[in-house]
């Protein structure tokens, strides 16, 4: 026996081939309707957005293959981990997408098909078809199958289950007791309602065996042969152990995830008592009424005309026990929800599907094929709508506005339709029939099977649309039952905005973290609201979830809240973006009553139609929204403006009027009021009013005048204000020195490129600059630094050479990179001497008094710090890489480090100046901005080194008292 | 003998053709050899006599039975066959999936700078404004064919690369024509098709409308052709080999390459046959021959050191960017005069005249002209063990002879003169684009501005300078099969070809696994030496990589059965490919095991970033965090769990199927890894140069402003008529997306005129004197294309062959001998010890998450101001 077994084993290895002249057509037709159920899954996958929940689920799945980081506090799922550990899988394999987070449940819909097909041998040809048929093109299969939640996977292990259970059975088989094992941990690992699912299913099975009189059907045998081995037995309980121990432990990657196999067991406690559901109770029934109402049909006809049991056979029972026991237990289970509803359709279309073979097999087609049959199917299927429309139609006579008119429609119908095709069935209808034996039968049998075939053939129409809609078209909706809290298409279209702004916004912040660049914006996403958010913006890498009412507390760009109100203190731009659907409240608290009536009233009929065929009639309530809000720079992006903005306006940069790309040089005209602002990138010089409001611009795309700029985007710097309100621009990168007049004509220009060679001599190359930074006037000289050749150059106003001092080094006379320059009060030259880390002061003649160091300078590079002097007689040194302004007396004891406004931190505060008002003002290259602020009191008696704390309060800008009475203390905050 | 039992012995006795075995043996090994190729030819003419007709078509009947294929065991007619077997059906399903993952979403992709040249200049044929062979976009055939597809399919992105994808799904299929036993085998040649559709960068040069998909399936079918007829003489291998030879040559000049690979091992081959004939015959020619090879390199290498470095340079100065007539005569006639090749050409005709002199001497006249033998002669013959045509030796192993192959070919003058036919069938056409530009046959051959010379003379430009060593990096990264299994059997066969030499058993498919071997190696040593090494060359080394790991699996499946058999008598448990349910459950454990290892390495590299110094990484870093840096031994687990698994199967199943079970397992395991790299670097990220493989690549953001480029125009003009300017930094690929635009103009190198009206305006990044004309515009940066940051890998090991600094080797003054490059390995991988270095290698290998910047070069989008609200309400409405 063994070596026959062998060779019959070996002669599949060799030879296998399949007999195409023997080819059934239910081969044929099983394999197009395994690839049709693989197709209609996967088709268009990705067009309906993530839900909140699916999103969850795929973002854990992502961060459980990728190991990026959950929320705080937040944890992978335990309960139900063979979805997350498939779509794991599946990201591994083909990438993180909307589409192959839904590929497992996809994959597992078009299994329950492939399991379909094999209970051929326990159900027969026909039903087993059948019952793919219906599993194929079932609404709430397809949808479960096209949505990623577990519930899918339950059903297929179920299938699974039952497949291996009968197949073991008939042939017992190692692999078949492996295969049991492995469905039933699938299960488990599937969520908890797997647990009713089994119950239901065990219930089936009780059904199925106490109708067996004879004991040799199909469950039968399959009980008998499971417990008969006791290997057999062992490898099941192997498998079981195996696999729920892989997929509970996350892929045997987690030992503390393994909490999760008696968490389902008490979650499953919960799930059936104590969970509160806002499904109603009846929902289940609906949903089969509404989406399945051909598998009731069919199922109810077929278990009618079931046959007696046969050998070997599985009995309806098995299916009906599972389904009415599914039903009851789902629909009084307190943590019901609509993502159960494959639950409980699973077994009744199971059970359709073998009534409606056992339908098939129990008529004898010779008799009813044919044309004659195929035109009184035809005729009947008309007649069937006809009197349905006719029905309608007299409904409405009582109750319509126009009493007439339906009347007029009712005679219309039977005249047009009712009459003829009646009279056409009726003279169809055969009188008598012969039975095989040649007696003559009753004549109702051909009649009642062209109108089981007509009605199948309805229902059969209504749940192909109803599966078409559902699937394809409505779910973004409220409108389906089965679809609740999905997605809006608005929730892609906003994210593709956002992608397209940000990528818009911040295309050079390519780096490890970000490697395409773009996506370089920061996002707050408020915790109530973080699905599907969190999923779609997963490519951001500065994305924070805040708890409520904290988004936008760090200035981040864009904000996603779930009430206004939260950012409407803020200087956000909301926007309301609807991203849920709500529930119908015809869906929350159906009515029996109502939908009985639609059902019993024939007034009520054709409502009842335009409900089922499109979902009219109901309240559609509006989606829940969250609120986006947009900082400045995205604002700007989206709804571009060309200005003008006052300095109290942050529209975050741009090159609009008003707006700063990287802002240097300040000056304010003392005279006129008027502040100029170098707007370095670009390439201009902006003019505002003393109170702040635009007042204009020259250079860039103005085209008055043009200003150098690099590759790198670095443009003119320095600017001042001479006595005689000429304007002096340090044209930095066409080494120059650009004079223009309050209209901002150019009056004269003087400098040329030179460069003195790592400038050991200050008086090489006479009147000629590498890159001039910054300016300071006097009523007869203009001071100029030549920053890369290290030294101060002075000019007479006409742009006479007069002298020069510096040249690179330590030494007191000596500089390095200097920027800034102020002249003091007491006629000293003050000189930012960055290099070095101090500020040098000289007479004017260039001879070096003393200087002293700034401790926020030490060790930074590049920061390019400007001076002024206000009438207090403090010098204010910026320091961009730190972010402060460093205060000393002028002699250079100091006074105090300032970061913010009080109401604003400073980012990189470069350039500085004191208005005509006598408040500091001070550019911000890291905001664009230009912010304002009191001076500081000079100290009560001579200050040591360093401070402790702010001297003194400075008086609160005009800018800074846009904030409610209530805004904090505007005191600098002290740093030395 | 039959087609089983040849083991493949290199030391096999001698066959002399009909000598020492009967003619039935002889028939039944090479069945068509006793037939004259001029009769057969003839094709009317009948067999010449019933004993040989019979053993023949019993020398077929094994190949049929072997044939997966539909089996021709009933007469019925009708467009199915009676049945069909499991391995056809195999095929067909790997072809299916070759169809979707080939053609699927093909133009999602931006094209590349390369394949808009392409996909450009095949249009323009396709319009009927002509085609003229350029070298520079290498051979004719795929403007030809995409222009073909252009006039029955449309151009777009997607028709572009329906060329590439279907070679790509060729190439899939054509294992099938390697299933016989001395080839691949059943189960070699369906791994083999698996193999190539699961390829990385098969399938990524599949759906890339480059020269190399054409190549390498033309490079397979020559083999195949090679192959078959060496099993069966048949003319139609013949007449096939010569045209696709011709198709190579018309498609790109690596061929050379490849064509001098197969010659030189069919060549050694043929001679390795000669010398062991000789020597098992106690021949004196055998130590000739040996000398006169041994002498012929020696002269030759003399030769090259003797003429001066100057004359050896000039040879190389090839006057290939737009010579005058003047400039090539003068390079054709220094070439002719230069002592190198005048040397080298004497030094040839002698050997060859010495190789002819040595095998022919001796040789006695035969009994009569072949035909003219009737075939009781030539029975009489093979028993009498008199020669038939010659003391031509052969030495068969596997039943593979080049000697009878070559002689065969000659004898068949019908056949070589339809293979010659057939050849320029294929060549002139393509190269004269269909007889209107004849200047093609001098282009493709002679010119120095032409095919082989065109790109000899840019030899030493090495465009990309990458290193010595980066094939060797960038396959492991993707093809791991090809990686593992085909240099595991390479390695396994080259040993086995020792010893074959030493007189030890060869083993099975020795020839086969040879050929592939040495083409394996010698492709990969080529590619690696050669000046310019780009990416896509890839393909080259792996096509032969994928077939040798697929013999190596068709092997191990072959093994797992054998063992089944013999095992039969006391085992009734079921199997699958050999292996029990226990086996298989072993392989699924230690699949899940490596799948452990990613969702515990996931977490712990992940680690946090951190702003840097170094400002080559633009600032920012990923190290490894102190949580995971205190669970760093987690990733040993799985490795100690496998480890048990493994010696607890030992212990329990013994070491064949434990082993066999293992190799399941990673085969299995990399399969998987495959289709993961595959599909990403394919799919998913497939426009985002994260991948060594993909080197540079056009960014999604041209796309995107077409796109929008488009809505605008529609909306402005009702069609493609929207006035665009364009310059010279931004024309490729712009070229080929404005091609409909009929008011696109092309305005040079940079703008030096005010643009008037025209709504829109693609620049370069680096034209800062059109910032003066631009005042009524605002711009926004976009990238143009982007490539793989090169430094990523650059610091492996010390590459003396390119510039200090482009490699390990750092300064000039750093040592950069053999020991040194060694070194720099050896410290590479010591470097590898620190955690923060295995976190980014590992990430960079499991996710191409980068430690470096990506380059990339950027273009402006300019919109007219009053424009602006209406692009921008099109570019943020979606």
């Amino acid at each position: 026996m063994a070596e026959a077994t062998a060779d019959i084993t070996l002669e599949r290895d060799e030879g296998r081939s399949i007999d195409l002249t023997n080819v059934s057509w239910w081969t044929v037709s099983a394999v197009v309707l395994t690839l049709l159920s693989l197709a209609i899954r996967m088709g268009k996958l990705g067009w309906l957005p993530l839900s909140s929940s699916e999103a969850n689920r795929s973002f854990q799945a992502l961060a459980l293959f990728d190991g990026r980081p959950l929320a705080p506090g937040e944890h992978f799922s335990h309960v139900d981990p063979a979805l997350m550990l498939g779509q794991s899988g599946m990201f591994f394999l083909f990438g993180a997408s909307d589409s192959v987070a839904r590929f497992l449940p996809a994959l597992a819909g078009a299994g329950i098909v492939l399991l379909a097909l094999c209970l051929k041998p326990f159900v027969g040809r026909a039903p087993a078809m059948a019952m793919a048929l219906l599993a194929t093109f079932s609404p709430t299969l397809l949808f479960a199958s096209r949505t990623a939640e577990p519930q899918i996977l339950s059903a297929f292990f179920a299938m699974l289950l039952l497949v291996c259970f009968l197949y073991n059975g008939r042939s017992r088989s190692r692999w078949w007791a492996a295969g049991l094992g492995i469905a039933l941990g699938g299960m488990l690992a599937s969520g908890p309602a797997s647990i009713s699912v089994l119950l239901c299913m065990i219930v089936g099975i009780v059904a199925a065996g106490l109708a067996d009189s004879e004991g040799d059907g199909a469950v039968r045998l399959a009980l008998g042969a499971l417990g008969s081995e006791l290997d057999e037995l062992i490898v099941l309980g192997l498998a079981f152990l195996g696999t729920i121990l892989l997929l509970f432990s996350h892929g045997l990657s987690s030992v503390s995830a393994l909490r999760g196999i008696p968490e389902t067991i008490a979650n499953w406690g919960r799930l059936i008592v104590t969970t509160e559901s806002t499904t109603p109770t009846q929902f289940f029934l609906l949903v089969i009424l509404l989406y399945e109402i051909l598998a009731l049909v069919c199922a109810l006809i077929g278990f009618a005309v079931e046959g007696k049991e046969r050998k070997g056979r599985l009995s309806s029972l098995f299916f009906l026990g599972w389904f009415v026991a599914s039903l009851i237990l789902f629909s009084f289970s307190s943590g019901r929800s609509p993502q159960q509803a494959v639950l409980v359709v699973l077994p009744l279309v199971l059970w359709a599907g073998a009534g409606a073979g056992a339908l098939l097999e129990a008529v004898d087609w010779s008799r009813v094929s044919g044309r004659k049959a195929f035109l009184l199917v035809v005729t009947v299927f008309g007649l069937l709508l006809s009197v349905i429309a006719l029905i309608a139609a007299l409904g409405r006579i009582g109750d319509s506005t126009d009493s007439t008119r339906a009347t007029i429609e009712s005679l219309m119908i039977a005249a047009i339709a009712v009459v003829p095709l009646g009279y056409l069935t009726f003279i169809q209808l055969p009188r008598t029939e012969i039975d095989e034996t040649g007696k003559p039968e009753r004549a109702w049998r051909t009649p009642l099977i062209a109108l089981a075939t007509a009605v199948i053939l309805l229902l059969a129409l209504y749940t192909m649309r109803s599966t078409v809609m559902l699937n394809y078209y409505r779910s973004d909706g409220p409108q389906e039952l089965l679809a609740q809290r999905t997605s809006t298409p608005a929730v892609t279209a906003f994210v593709s905005r956002i992608t397209n702004v940000s990528r818009d916004l911040a295309i050079t912040g390519a780096s490890p973290e970000d490697p395409e660049g773009g996506h370089s914006i920061t996002i707050d996403l408020e915790q109530q609201v973080k699905n599907p958010w969190r999923w779609y913006l997963r490519d951001f890498p500065h994305i924070t979830i805040v708890p409520n009412g904290e988004a936008g507390k760090t200035g981040a760009d864009l904000v996603i809240v779930q009430d206004q109100s939260a950012i409407d203190q803020s200087a956000y731009t909301p926007q309301s973006i609807p991203y849920r659907n709500r529930v119908p409240p015809q869906y929350v608290t159906p009515s029996i009553g109502t939908v009985l009536k639609s059902i019993v009233i024939p007034s009520r009929w054709e409502e009842g139609v335009r409900f089922l065929l499109y979902r009219t009639g109901i309240t559609t309530p509006d989606p829940e929204t969250v609120v986006a809000g947009y900082g400045a720079r995205i604002s700007n992006q989206l709804q571009p403006s060309s200005g003008p903005y006052s300095l109290s306006d942050r529209p975050g940069p741009g090159a609009g009027r008003g707006q700063f790309d990287e802002p240097r040089g300040i000056a304010n005209d003392l005279t006129t009021g008027f502040i100029y602002v170098v707007d370095m990138g670009n390439d201009r010089v902006e003019s505002f009013s003393a109170d702040g409001e635009f007042a204009g611009s020259w250079g860039g795309a103005d085209g008055s005048v043009s200003f150098g700029s690099t590759d790198e985007g670095l443009g003119p710097t320095g600017i001042a204000i001479g006595f005689d309100g000429l304007i002096y621009v340090a044209d930095t990168w066409n080494h120059r020195v650009v004079v223009l007049n309050s209209n901002g004509d150019a009056v004269r220009e003087f400098g040329s490129f030179g460069d003195t060679a790592d400038a050991p001599d200050a008086a090489a190359q006479e009147g000629l600059f590498f890159g001039p930074r910054a300016i300071a006037v006097t009523g007869d000289e203009i001071y100029v630094v030549d920053t890369g050749n290290e030294r101060v150059q002075v000019f007479s106003p006409d742009g006479t050479f007069l002298r020069a001092w510096g040249g690179k080094g330590t030494g007191p006379a000596q500089l390095s990179e200097p920027v800034g320059i102020v002249i003091g009060p007491d006629g000293r030259v003050y000189v930012a001497d960055s290099g070095n880390g101090r500020i040098s002061v000289f007479t004017r003649d260039g001879t070096p008094i003393v200087q002293w160091p700034v401790e926020a300078w030490t060790g930074q590079a590049y920061f390019e710090p400007y001076l002024a002097i206000d009438n207090n007689g403090l010098l204010y040194a910026t320091s961009s890489a730190t972010g402060s302004i460093e205060v000393y007396d002028l002699d250079g004891n100091f006074v105090t480090s300032l970061t913010g406004t009080g109401l604003e931190n400073f980012q990189r505060p470069i350039g500085i100046t004191q208005t005509a008002a006598g408040q500091m003002m001070v550019t911000d290259a890291g905001l664009n901005a230009v912010l304002t602020f009191g001076t500081v009191a000079p100290p009560a008696e001579p200050p040591g080194s360093p401070m402790a704390s702010p001297i003194a309060s400075p008086i609160a800008s005009p800018i800074a008292t846009d904030a409610t009475p209530s805004a904090p203390d505007p005191t600098p905050t002290a740093v030395g | 003998m039959s087609h089983e039992s040849s083991n493949g012995d290199l030391h096999e006795e001698p066959v002399l053709v009909s000598t020492s075995e009967t003619a039935e043996d002889v028939a039944t090994e090479r069945p068509s050899r006793l037939v004259p190729r001029r009769r057969r030819g003839a094709g009317l003419q009948a067999p010449p006599a019933e004993p040989i007709v019979a053993t023949s078509i019993a020398a077929e009947a094994p190949v049929r039975t072997a044939s997966p294929g539909i089996q021709l065991t009933s007469s019925r007619s009708g467009m199915l066959p009676p049945s069909i077997g499991w391995e056809t059906v195999a095929y067909l399903g790997l072809i299916l999936l070759a169809i979707g993952t080939r053609f699927w979403n093909l133009g999602e992709k931006a094209l590349h700078h390369d394949e808009s040249l392409h996909a450009y200049y095949s249009w323009v044929y396709s319009i009927g404004n002509g085609y003229r062979h350029d070298p520079l976009m290498h051979g004719p055939f795929l403007f030809h064919f995409n222009a073909l597809i252009y006039l029955l399919f449309g151009d777009s992105d997607a028709t572009s690369r329906y060329g590439p994808a279907f070679f790509g799904v060729l190439l899939v299929a054509m294992p099938w024509l390697l299933r016989g036993p001395k080839f691949l085998g059943k189960y070699g040649a369906l791994a083999a098709s698996f193999f190539l559709l699961i390829s990385p960068s098969i399938l990524y040069q599949s759906r890339y409308i480059r020269h190399d998909i054409y190549t390498i399936g033309g490079t397979l079918f020559l083999f195949i052709c090679i192959f078959r007829y060496l099993d069966k003489p048949e003319r139609r291998w013949l007449i096939a080999g010569s045209a696709t030879l011709a198709f190579l040559l018309t498609n790109h000049e690596i061929v050379f390459a490849i064509a001098a690979i197969f010659f030189l091992f069919l060549y050694a081959a043929l001679m390795i046959e000669q010398f062991t004939a000789f020597r098992r015959t106690k021949d004196i020619r055998a130590w000739e021959l040996a000398g006169l090879h041994a002498g012929y390199i020696v002269l030759m290498l003399l030769l090259f050191v003797l003429v001066p470095a100057s004359q050896k340079h000039e040879l190389m100065e090839i006057p290939w960017e737009n010579p005058t007539q003047a400039e090539e005569n003068a390079y054709y006639r220094m070439v002719v005069t230069n002592p190198l090749i005048v040397g080298a050409v004497i030094l040839t005709v002698i050997f060859l005249v010495g190789l002819w002199w040595t095998l022919i001497r001796d040789r006695p006249a035969p009994l009569a002209a072949v035909d003219d033998v009737d075939t009781k002669e030539l029975e009489e013959a093979a028993v009498l063990q008199r020669p038939i045509g010659g003391r031509i030796y052969e030495t068969p192993v596997d039943g593979f002879s080049v000697t009878s192959a070559v002689r065969d070919a000659w004898a068949d003058k019908a056949g070589l003169l339809l293979a010659i036919g057939a050849y320029l069938l294929v060549f002139v056409p393509l190269y004269t684009s269909m007889f209107t530009n004849m200047a093609g046959l001098r282009s493709s051959t002679i010119d120095t501005d032409g095919t082989l010379l065109y790109w000899l003379g840019q030899h030493d430009y090495r465009r990309g300078e990458q290193p010595w060593f980066y094939f060797l990096l960038l396959l492991p990264q993707y093809d791991y099969l090809a990686a593992t299994l085909g240099a595991l059997l390479m390695a396994v066969t080259f040993i086995r070809a020792g010893a074959a030499l030493l007189g030890w058993s060869g083993g099975r498919q020795l020839f086969f696994r040879l050929f592939l071997s040495v083409w394996f190696v010698l492709i990969f040593a080529g590619l690696s030496y050669a000046g310019e090494k780009m990416p896509w060359l890839l393909v080259h080394i792996t096509l032969p990589g994928c077939l040798l790991a697929a013999a190596m699996t068709g092997a191990l499946i072959e093994l797992a059965i054998d063992a089944r058999k013999n095992r039969a008598n006391v085992e009734t448990e079921r199997s699958w490919a050999g292996l029990s349910l226990r086996d298989w459950g072993l392989a699924g454990a230690l699949v899940m095991l490596g799948g452990a290892f990613v969702w515990i390495a996931g977490p712990l590299t992940y680690g946090q970033f951190i702003t840097t110094e170094d400002g080559s990484h633009a600032g920012i870093r990923r190290y490894v965090t102190d949580t995971a840096a205190d669970h760093w031994w987690w990733l040993a687990v799985p490795f100690l769990l496998a480890s048990a698994a493994i010696v607890g199967w030992l212990v329990w199943r013994g070491i064949q199927r434990t082993s066999l079970a293992v190799m399941a397992a990673m085969v299995v395991g990399l399969t998987l890894m495959q289709v993961h790299a595959g599909w990403r670097l394919s799919m998913h990220d497939a426009d985002v140069p994260k991948d060594m493989l993909i080197y540079t690549q056009t960014s999604p953001d041209v796309t995107r402003v077409m796109n929008e480029i488009g809505a605008l125009s529609e909306e402005l003009t009702g069609g493609e008529h929207l006035v665009i300017w364009y310059d010279s930094e931004v024309s490729w690929p712009f070229q080929w997306y404005l091609r409909n635009y009929d008011q696109a103009r092309f305005i040079g190198a940079s703008l030096t005129q005010d643009p008037g009206d025209a709504p829109v305006l693609l620049l370069g990044d680096g034209g800062t004197n059109a910032e003066q004309y631009l005042a009524n515009y605002t711009a926004t940066d976009y990238v143009l294309r982007w490539w793989f940051p090169e430094e990523t890998y650059r610091g492996f090991a010390i590459a003396p062959e390119i510039p200090v600094g482009r490699s390990a080797w750092e300064s000039a003054e750093q040592a950069h001998g053999p020991l040194d490059i060694l070194t720099s390995i050896f410290d590479t991988v010591d470097g590898e010890q620190q955690i923060d270095n295995q976190l980014r290698l590992y990430r960079l290998l499991m996710y191409r998450d980068l430690d470096w910047e990506i380059g990339q070069t950027r273009f402006r989008l300019y919109i007219r101001n009053d424009l602006l609200p209406l692009y921008n309400s099109i570019r943020y409405s979606q």
